[in-house]
């Protein structure tokens, strides 16, 4: 048994020393989102390069992911005359934010096996409803699930957005929508041949509130009693003061 | 002009919110509600989270009502005896009430109840605030001064001099203490079911009424944001502010308004707008929805 075992470690380690693989050189035009005051969304540019830094026939894809979380999906039915939820389903993963940039669709493009292996496409990054046995159910839900993400921006795919450049070089250009949760946000590029992975990278993007922003978001988190009476001070001085304002202005 | 607001996470236009404030501003200074049972379902649809909004506008009623109440204390019209003893059944209520909506939580059909409360009792008070205000209107009302409140041959007597009332305490206690405990589940200050009953049950004058109810829920909605701020983190004080800077200019208008126009004319319109509400809430629950599927997100701690 414990030979067996053994077998198996040794087979597993060359298996991923055969599948070693380069890194991507690239680059981003931001280091870090900043949200303050006046921030509505922002634009990233992400460039790079082959590995060997010559022409190659090679695919590119780029992936954005924003911090964990999970969601529930309910739907209404008509009971006794009005609508109400009923029936629901809970996806025990998915990201507040996920975007996919490639120069094709990814079915063209993007090996089914390499796909599920680093959880690139929709399907193979959100795990279905777990709990949901029902496969029509399970179905239903997880397609209104991507219907209601695409709608809202949480979940995109842009299948022709990753622009190359004499085989050499790539360029793609996210859009980071208002709605962006604070967190560390994990920008992923892969270079495909023939729809195996060749090269890929990593790099992470802090996405993060600042100044006053922050101020008031920490305050809120962390002293939430004493920022409730805060709130309530500044109610009532708000609610003195205009009435003073507006006595005088008679 | 665009501003994040730091704990909705969204970015908002500030005369919209500003706007809005005004509106319900306006309400409160005119009829004395908070103006909840309005605003909450219009910043859901701007897109601010529902936490959010029922918590932040909590603040924003705290300031419109205080300011609408320090008018009426200047014109002597808040009797301050009588919002004491609301008070403090309010409070007692909206304790029960808090606790009330974590059991409906808990068994998953909150936003049910929540719609099914706005119906019920926004079409009662409403449809019954109309056909009265209406028939005083006419002048076909019966004589309503010469019929008598609850509470007049109770124990616990008490006078309350601006209303002009010698009453026992027990039933503006009790009716404190259901107010308390609607507003809690329904999410707002409770002005709307305050004000009827103050008038219909209690039999008080319609001039002292609304500043007292605008007393009372000064400190209804003040315990109702630190609650909402201590155990949901959900209070946006930014957005508050934007709200509340419209809110104190239309409570100051809507209280001049007020002055000029009769207490039958006043509770018409109040009831029209409360049937209005109640309506779009009815329609909802009927009509089949657009978009059958809702989806929930929570971050992962």
């Amino acid at each position: 048994m414990s030979r067996l075992l053994a077998l198996a470690l040794l087979v597993l380690a060359c298996a991923s020393a055969a599948r070693a693989q380069e890194g991507v050189t690239f680059g981003m035009s931001l280091d870090e989102v900043r949200i303050n005051t006046r921030f509505n969304g922002s634009e990233l540019l992400l460039f790079g390069t082959t590995p060997s830094g010559f022409p190659a026939d090679y695919d590119a894809v780029v992936t954005i992911s924003g911090p964990p979380g999970r969601a529930t999906v309910r739907r209404k039915d008509w009971v006794s005359g009005i609508w109400a939820y009923t029936e629901g389903a809970e996806f025990a993963w998915l990201p507040s934010f996920y975007t996919i940039a490639s120069n094709a669709p990814l079915e063209q493009i993007l090996d089914p096996v390499e796909d599920l292996r680093y959880g690139i496409s929709l399907a193979a990054r959100i795990p279905p409803p777990a709990e949901t046995e029902d496969l029509e159910a399970r179905a239903d839900f997880t397609e209104a699930m991507l219907r209601l993400s695409a709608r809202s921006g949480r979940l995109t795919v842009h299948e022709d957005s990753v622009l190359w450049q004499d085989g050499t070089l790539f360029s793609t250009r996210v859009q980071l929508p208002v709605s962006l949760v604070p967190g560390d946000y994990r920008v992923g590029v892969f270079l495909l041949d023939d729809g195996r992975v060749v090269a890929r990278d990593e790099a992470t993007l802090p996405v993060h509130k600042v100044t006053m922003q922050k101020a008031i978001y920490v305050a809120a988190q962390q002293y939430g009693l004493l920022y409730g009476l805060a709130s309530v001070a500044i109610a009532i001085f708000a609610g003195w003061l205009a009435s003073v304002i507006f006595r005088r202005a008679r | 002009m665009h501003f994040y607001l730091p704990v909705a996470e969204i970015s908002v236009n500030i005369f919209t919110l500003i706007g809005l404030g005004g509106l319900v501003g306006v309400m409160s200074g005119l009829f004395g509600v908070g103006g909840g049972f309005i605003l909450t379902p219009l910043l859901f649809f701007i897109g601010i989270p529902p936490a959010v909004a029922v918590s932040s506008q909590a603040a924003q009623i705290v300031a419109s009502s205080f300011s609408g109440a320090l008018a009426h204390w200047q014109r002597r019209t808040l009797d301050l005896r009588m919002g004491l003893v609301l008070l403090v059944g309010g409070l007692a209520g909206s304790a029960l009430g808090v606790w009330l909506f974590a059991l409906l939580s808990e068994l998953g059909q909150v936003d049910l109840a929540v719609q099914l409360f706005y119906v019920v009792f926004l079409g009662l008070i409403g449809g019954m605030m109309f056909f009265e205000s209406l028939r005083a209107l006419r002048g076909t009302a019966p004589a309503r001064r010469k019929r008598h409140g609850w509470g007049q041959g109770w124990p616990f007597k008490m006078r309350f001099r601006a209303s002009g009332l010698y009453i026992s305490a027990i039933p503006p206690l009790a009716i404190g203490f259901l107010c308390g405990v609607l507003a809690a589940i329904m999410g707002v200050g409770g002005g709307f079911i305050m004000l009827p009953a103050m008038i219909y049950l209690l039999r008080m004058p319609t001039k002292v009424v609304v500043g007292t109810s605008l007393f009372q829920i000064t400190f209804v909605a003040a315990f109702t944001t630190v609650l909402h701020s201590a155990t949901n983190h959900t209070v946006d004080i930014l957005l508050a502010l934007l709200l509340i800077v419209g809110g104190v200019i239309g409570a100051q208008i809507g209280t001049r308004f007020g002055t000029r126009l009769r207490g039958e004319q006043l509770r018409l319109l109040l009831s029209g707008l409360v049937l209005l509400v109640c309506g779009k809430v009815a329609v909802d629950l009927i009509r089949p929805p657009s978009e059958a599927y809702s989806l929930f997100w929570t971050p992962l701690q």
